[in-house]
């Protein structure tokens, strides 16, 4: 098993390396220049392309692709992400900040996931083609298909503005930097609207797992010794259905990371999620590979994460067995 | 292995959110406005109370408070609030005030300048000011000149200052009479040298802290990176937290020369996206907000706690020609553009009278005597055909992210096929945008927005840059010679005259089609009152921030 985990972790450095390859070259042939994208009109009427060329080559972007690629590399690997082209900081200072806004929202979107997607989705298998399952669908399916943008304005406008019991937007309130309840509270509507989103998908595999569990052998053969209804649920039922969802949770890891991109915009969250949005705008190369090489690695972590918790579960995964 | 796709995936997402911000203002008005309409009827109510004023300016920031680094609007009135410059302006962006130079004599000849600096004076570190400062600003500004980025100063117009360039020279045209008298002279008479002043870029800063600065490590400074503590003027406001890209807080300066300022703190926001500053103008988590989308007009006016104000723009919208190109090198093709576009249909309809339209560039008198091209189809027909044209397609290039590109380009195209002027329209990027516009490729002619013009005249020559690869390439040696006049005199009667020419030329030969100034929006709490009042070039509202009160 020892031996399996360390294959995954390898292949993980390689699938980090093919990742960060494509993520540099697609960035590098986008339309867009990031000395141009920089300069505003009235600006760049009064430099000469001679100018132009001369803060490219200062910024050495006039070095050929695989160039440029492996001096990022090798710096990468001696643990310098380099200089953001725009800010002139580098990438680790412009990530570091941004690190723990992001975690939270994620930390609590994944809780609101697990606490809502959970039960409604073992509520759902229950009452399979119930009234309740129908009407969860719906919600759920709502939610799938509702861009998130679209969420969060709208929760903006009701629960801010409108109803104000929330805060609108931002990390916390200028003066209140240590008062916990009050970033709480900032967090609440970000991180609900992020995690319900997940939480849909999270209800469904929960609800298919559970009613395929719900109709194995072993269950009938439960209800059959006469057990009560509830301990076949909880006892056999559930804990065999859970299974396949931990592997879930930890392919939702990309799912959410993109929707906190989303959601940071909305919501002026200073995290990674907006630093991409703004490295994208600012056609800043540096600074956006900083952040894929950052998510690349945690989603390939959760993944490896995810195996292992199941391997531990499940004592009928083990991955070395027969070899 | 799905997960690889899942990881493309959140880097694809990235990608298109950052596309999609690229055009951000018309992208997220509608649908905030739909969101918004949604839950019409909120009921506003000021956080009454605060000593904070919360601003936000919906443009772009640079996070950097070196004058080196200076580039943006927003820029612009955080170096208000922490620097002086040696002069000021009023609301009307002209008439001069005091600040750092409390009085000034002007020779006849506007070449030389006398400076009597306020005393009493203190660096927000409690070092006195003196006019060494004064003329270590100047003295480095002149010897790095190429190491500003963005806006430039004055200080080049010195005498000698080419001289110094990249040399640890003295300056010759800066004398210190005594310790709060300085005289600067200037390479030529400029009679607008004080109305120039009066930009950022000219920000006095302190010698004590920066006088081991260099070029080469100006940028990684904690001065210029904005550290609390290092980052030290002598205006109202001391800097006391800057987050990049979040947020400034600004603290009053109790020994502020000219009074300490009333209000105790303001914070500068900086929004990834001007639908969240919307809202929280309507919550009341907003105080101040400047450059709002024009589109939030009637809704934002409906609230009682607000004042909106729609501002004439210091810039105008105009199509800029390819002269250099046949047929639009023929100024009769370029004029029969004036008479066919219905410049003020469009003004009506779409913008519904918040844009003006303008027969020259914001700052230039409506002469009586300019053609004011008055939209006739029949006009434009017949000069076409005078011309010769021959149906040759106009490729009118413009950035997508322009605020209303998407509705009035079509009116503009339709109006000039309906003329017989066949239209390509040709939406890019930003930054493709500015590297077609560097290599002349791909348009005959473009749509430019912005400037800021608006000051004087005088500033409107840098669209006509000399060497004839830039902007329209129209290079009629005239042109510059007025401008020169027009500045190497004080007398307004005199510069008017240079001026009308000037206009008359340029309304002849048409290098560019100057369309129409939309209005911006500027939008602030009823608190907010004392002296605050919004200048007609916005970003330099906080001129007398220490004399705003918030209730």
């Amino acid at each position: 098993m020892g031996a399996y985990f360390l294959r995954r972790i390898l292949i993980a450095f390689v699938v980090l390396f093919g990742i960060t390859l494509i993520a540099y070259t697609v960035l590098s042939l986008a339309p867009g220049d990031p000395v141009l994208a920089r300069l505003d009109p009235e600006q760049l009427s009064r430099m000469t392309s001679a100018q132009v060329d001369q803060r490219r080559h200062e910024l050495g972007l006039d070095q050929p692709i695989p160039i440029r690629y492996y001096h990022w590399l090798a710096d990468v690997v001696q643990g310098n992400l380099g200089f953001s082209i725009v800010s002139g900081r580098p990438i680790a200072e412009e990530m570091g900040p941004r690190l723990l806004p992001s975690l939270s929202l994620l930390s609590f979107a994944v809780i609101v996931a697990l606490v809502v997607g959970l039960p409604l989705g073992i509520l759902s298998a229950v009452h399979q083609y119930g009234r309740s399952d129908y009407l969860l669908s719906a919600i759920t399916i709502f939610l799938i298909s509702t861009p998130t943008f679209v969420l969060g304005l709208v929760a903006l406008y009701v629960f801010g503005v409108t109803l104000r019991v929330l805060p609108v937007g931002d990390l916390y309130t200028f003066g209140k930097e240590r008062d916990i309840l009050d970033r709480l509270a900032h967090l609440a509507m970000p991180g609900a609207i992020l995690g319900l989103v997940n939480a849909a998908p999270l209800m469904r595999y929960t609800r298919a797992s559970m009613v395929e569990v719900l109709s194995s052998d072993y269950v009938t053969t439960a209800r059959a010794k006469g057990l009560a209804g509830r301990v076949v649920l909880v006892r056999h039922a559930l804990r065999n259905a859970l299974i396949p969802v931990i592997t879930v949770l930890g392919y939702l890891v990309p799912d959410l990371v993109a929707g906190a991109v989303i959601t940071e915009t909305v919501f002026n969250w200073p995290g990674l999620g907006q630093l991409s949005v703004h490295a994208a705008n600012d056609r800043d190369p540096a600074l956006l590979m900083g952040v894929i090489l950052i998510v690349g690695a945690a989603v390939l972590l959760s993944s490896i994460v995810a195996d292992f918790a199941y391997s531990v579960v499940d004592p009928r995964i083990r991955y070395d067995q027969g070899r | 292995m799905r997960m690889h796709r899942s990881i493309v995936g959140a880097a694809v997402a990235v990608l298109i959110v950052g596309a999609c911000q690229g055009a951000s203002s018309p992208a997220a008005s509608p649908s905030s406005s739909a969101a918004a309409s949604a839950s019409a009827g909120g009921s506003p109510a000021g956080s009454a109370g605060t000593a904070v004023l919360r601003v936000a300016r919906l443009a772009d920031a640079y996070n950097f408070f070196h004058p080196v680094e200076f580039q943006t609007g927003n820029q612009f009135q955080w170096y208000n609030c922490i620097f002086d410059t040696l002069v000021k302006v009023q609301d009307d962006s002209k008439t001069l005030t005091d600040d750092l130079a409390k009085t000034w004599d002007v020779s006849p000849d506007a070449s030389v300048y006398t400076f009597h600096l306020a005393s009493g004076v203190k660096w927000q570190d409690g070092q006195p000011f003196t006019a060494d400062d004064l003329i270590y600003t100047a003295t480095w500004g002149a010897q790095n000149y190429d190491a500003y980025k963005g806006f430039l100063p004055v200080w080049n117009q010195l005498k000698g200052a080419a001289g110094v360039l990249h040399t640890s020279k003295p300056l010759p045209g800066l004398k210190k009479i005594d310790d709060s008298t300085v005289e600067m002279t200037l390479e030529a008479p400029n009679s607008l040298f004080l109305v120039q002043l009066t930009d950022a870029a000219n920000v006095i800063v302190p010698q004590h802290l920066l006088k081991d600065v260099t070029a080469a490590n100006v940028e990684k400074v904690d001065f210029t990176l904005g550290k609390p503590g290092a980052t030290i003027g002598t205006g109202p406001y001391k800097l006391t937290a800057f987050t990049p890209d979040q947020s400034l807080e600004l603290t009053a300066n109790p020994d502020y020369f000219k009074g300490a300022p009333k209000i105790p703190k303001i914070i500068f926001k900086i929004f990834a996206d001007p639908s969240l500053a919307v809202a929280q103008l309507e919550s009341g988590d907003l105080d101040l907000a400047f450059r709002v989308p024009p589109s939030e007009f009637d809704r934002l006016s409906a609230l009682p706690n607000l004042n909106v104000l729609s501002a004439a723009n210091p810039g105008i919208v105009r199509i800029v020609f390819r002269t250099e190109e046949a047929p639009w090198s023929d100024k009769r093709v370029r004029q029969a553009f004036y008479y066919a576009i219905n410049r003020q249909g469009i003004v009506d309809q779409y913008y519904k009278g918040r844009a003006k339209v303008l027969i020259n560039p914001p700052g230039f008198k409506e002469y009586d005597d300019l053609n004011k091209y008055a939209f006739n189809v029949d006009k434009a027909k017949q000069l076409l055909s005078d011309a010769g044209y021959s149906g040759q397609t106009f490729k009118l290039m413009y950035d997508q992210t322009f605020p209303d590109a998407a509705q009035v380009m079509p009116l503009i195209q339709a109006d000039l096929q309906n003329a017989g002027i066949k239209v390509e329209l040709v939406p890019l990027d930003t930054a493709t945008y500015g590297k077609n516009y560097g290599s002349r490729q791909g348009w005959d002619g473009f749509i430019a927005v912005g400037g800021s013009e608006a000051l004087t005249p005088n500033k409107s020559e840098q669209y006509f840059p000399k060497d004839g690869k830039h902007e329209s390439g129209y290079t009629n040696p005239r042109i510059y010679e007025l401008w020169a006049a027009a500045r190497s005199t004080p007398d307004a009667a005199k510069q008017d005259e240079s001026y009308h020419e000037l206009a008359k030329i340029l309304n002849e030969d048409v290098p560019q089609v100057n369309l129409y100034s939309p209005n911006l929006v500027m939008v602030s709490t009823k608190r907010l009152d004392g002296g605050f009042k919004v200048h007609l070039n916005e970003r330099e509202t906080f001129m007398n921030v220490e004399t705003w009160t918030l209730q």
